[in-house]
């Protein structure tokens, strides 16, 4: 009897917790979405800060259970990359001839923000000093600091266009308090043969894993041959064993052969597949450099990556 | 994470769906290996009058982070690759540029991307004028973007060319984009030209298929799709005018697995698609090798199995009767233009998930003449939703809510 009781109760719990996870569940409060609201519509410039431009319609507010309404497929990486709420308004010049739009998206956090900036920025840019860092092309301007990413485009075109987005985009820069910079971790990679501008974070499914999370990638480039560095950080040794382990086995499942290393406080592994890999773990880190032609170098640039993160401040 | 790599919320919704439709067996948490070593059984269907022989499934390349996907979807047989001018603002078509160049397989792959202009939300037309993010619907944008997509994927030609997001049945229709699309047709720029639609779906492809011009349609068709036999119905009309028809958004889209929280079996949800012989492949985008072997084995055999059909069955029933889908074809039907859409939303805070707090604020986000305001100074609602929400009955108790939350302490 006791053990029937049991399994009803359990099936009861069962049932019930995937409605209440479809239906109650929020990732964020109301409270907190509404003084996240407050936030990013305070960063929306005012039609008395001297922009020049008035406000003309907006702001519009949408979250990730409606980012599909405004951005459609594309919401999917932004959600990817961390994507918490998007502002949007629009703006015309004061004779009315001329329109802008201004989104500000919030994001997770400086990493998630700087993430999807990244990877929709190219190294081919005229990047600018505005937020963190941002570029200009002739309608658009796009810059991120601390959790946000701010786009603002303008599509009629006057000589004047890129000094008003560059104004617009400082107001809004101004009001984002606090200092911020790339992500730290980009330290720890060499400098040399390092592609400008090619850093990204990678919050989820890095290289295609879904053990592999909050992952940074560098591009290199030497004697024509292109090859990339990378490190994900994980929560602890142990995670960073598991997922080291997990990564290995994928390699496998692929008939990579797989020749294991161990250094003093390091594990390493190359495989000879189309082009060579050299993955390693050391503390709560996974790394290694893909697509390399000189697994030599490879374990150079392994060795010097160790050793800053072994004098990395904590 | 925590159970054999799924994550929690997934455990409890398959092991509660077990629970309730076999007693008390628990589904596998995995519906198949994915055996990406081995190369996939590749099933080839045509796609209308191109003539293009494209293997069932297909990649969907918008997070183009992990370009080991797509050599590893090139080496199975791949042979359709899709993106967009505006995905991650062209580094999606850059790096399946770089892929083609350095395995020197242009010929051997279909490329497909969109062209994407500026339109009317309200009445879904194209418009000249750039607005909002989007540059004008004129021909010169359009001679811009496809110069700057070729470059991108470094290649002289798109084997289909896409105008992207056809809300309605006036874009396809749309001339100036009618004719440059043609132009770059003649020119050999586009092999084959499309429209994409993700609204209005029925009919913007019977438009499209109409206007004798476009060769492709792609298309939103999921087994979640209130009006999924309308749309079944409009492709075969468009299959028999010789057009070829690409699924996309078949998992439900975002609204289903975001709004929901609900995991679709994705295999299942292919499998569903591609029962209908009208369509002749689909893009899901994939964004792990795990995702990539799921999607690749559904070839070896389309027929959904019994726990196939309950996983579709109990998604779409999750789903529920509360949920807007936003399509926004009820505002015409409002002598107020009432923004119905949002304050359907506003209804699923209030009553879907208990936070009127939420509604609250949705409502108040709407300028008043277009918000319940308007509605208390109507006496006759005529607002009718094609999907069946009783839209009046919603914006009674909405109404009484505002009236209670605005009331005087």
């Amino acid at each position: 009897m006791k053990g029937k009781i049991g399994l009803l109760v359990a099936i009861i719990f069962t049932v019930a917790m995937p409605l209440t996870d479809a239906l109650g569940s929020e990732d964020i409060s109301s409270d907190q979405l509404a003084r996240d609201k407050e936030t990013v519509r305070a960063l929306l410039p005012k039609d008395t800060e001297g922009v020049g431009w008035k406000s003309a319609s907006g702001p519009e507010f949408f979250e990730p259970e409606t980012l599909w309404e405004y951005i459609n497929g594309q919401a999917e990486v932004y959600l990817d990359y961390g994507f918490k709420l998007v502002v949007t308004a629009d703006y015309t010049s004061m004779d009315g001839s001329r329109s802008m739009v201004i989104e500000i998206y919030q994001m997770r956090s400086p990493n998630h923000a700087f993430g999807i900036y990244a990877a929709e920025r190219s190294p081919s840019e005229d990047f600018i000093k505005i937020g963190v860092q941002g570029y200009l092309e002739e309608n658009v301007l796009n810059f991120w600091k601390g959790p946000y990413y701010i786009k603002l485009a303008s599509f009629q075109g006057s000589s004047d266009t890129k000094e008003i987005l560059m104004k617009v985009a400082a107001v809004i820069a101004k009001k984002i308090k606090g200092s911020y910079s790339e992500p730290e971790l980009f330290a720890c990679f060499p400098v040399k043969n390092r592609v400008k501008m090619s850093e990204r974070f990678i919050p989820k499914n890095f290289l295609g894993q879904p053990f592999l999370r909050n992952g940074y990638r560098v591009e290199y480039e030497s004697r024509a041959s292109r090859y990339q560095v990378f490190l994900v950080k994980n929560g602890s040794r142990e995670q960073a064993e598991e997922a080291f382990g997990r990564y290995q086995g994928f390699l496998k499942s692929q008939y990579e052969k797989i020749s294991p290393v161990r250094e003093s406080d390091y594990e390493l592994i190359f495989t000879k597949g189309e082009k060579g890999k050299a993955i390693f773990q050391y503390g709560s880190f996974v790394g290694g450099v893909l697509n390399s032609e000189d697994l030599s170098e490879a374990e150079r640039i392994i060795a010097e990556i160790v050793h800053k993160l072994r004098n990395r401040k904590k | 994470m925590g159970v054999e790599g799924i994550d929690r919320r997934e455990f409890i919704v398959r092991t509660a769906l077990g629970l309730i439709t076999v007693g008390l067996g628990v589904p596998p948490v995995r519906a198949a290996s994915t055996q990406l070593g081995k190369s996939p059984k590749i099933v080839y269907r045509t796609l209308g009058k191109t003539e293009l022989r494209i293997p069932l499934v297909s990649f969907g390349v918008m997070n183009s982070d992990s370009p080991d996907l797509i050599r590893k979807a090139i080496d199975m047989g791949i042979k359709h690759l899709d993106t967009a001018h505006v995905y991650l603002r062209g580094n999606s078509e850059k790096v399946i540029g770089q892929i083609l160049e350095e395995r020197r397989c242009r010929d051997k792959v279909y490329v497909a991307t969109k062209m994407l202009f500026a339109r009317d939300r309200e009445k879904n037309i194209f418009i000249s004028k750039g607005s909002g993010r989007y540059v004008g619907a004129t021909e010169r944008n359009f001679n811009e973007q496809l110069a700057t997509s070729l470059k991108r994927l470094r290649t002289d030609y798109i084997d289909i060319l896409y105008l992207h997001n056809c809300h309605g049945p006036l874009m396809p229709n749309y001339q100036p984009m009618v004719k440059a699309f043609a132009k770059a047709k003649e020119s050999g720029q586009a092999r084959f030209i499309g429209i994409s639609t993700h609204a209005n779906e029925p009919e913007t492809i019977r438009a499209a298929a109409d206007t004798g011009t476009w060769d492709v349609i792609l298309t939103s068709y999921n087994f979640i799709q209130k009006h999924k036999e309308e749309v079944k119905k409009s492709i075969q009309y468009a299959a028999e005018k010789g057009l070829g028809v690409i699924a996309m958004k078949t998992q439900g889209g975002v609204r289903l697995s975001r709004e929901k929280k609900v995991k679709v079996n994705h295999a299942a949800a292919l499998k569903w698609v591609l029962n209908d012989k009208n369509v002749c492949t689909t893009i899901p985008g994939i964004t792990t090798f795990e995702q990539m072997g799921l999607d690749f084995n559904v070839m070896k055999d389309l027929s959904l199995s019994d726990e196939e059909k309950r996983d579709l069955r109990i998604s779409s029933m999750l789903r529920g009767p509360l949920y807007c889908q936003q399509c926004r074809s009820c505002i015409p039907s409002c002598p107020q233009r009432v923004e119905i859409p949002v304050l359907m939303r506003a209804y699923m805070y209030a009553e879907g998930y208990g936070n009127p707090t939420q509604a609250q604020l949705t409502i108040d986000e709407l300028p008043p003449e277009c918000s319940l305001n308007a509605c208390r100074d109507c006496t006759t609602c005529t607002a009718s939703c094609r999907n069946g929400i009783n839209i009046r009955e919603r914006l009674d108790s909405l109404t009484a809510m505002h009236s209670i939350e605005k009331r005087p302490a």
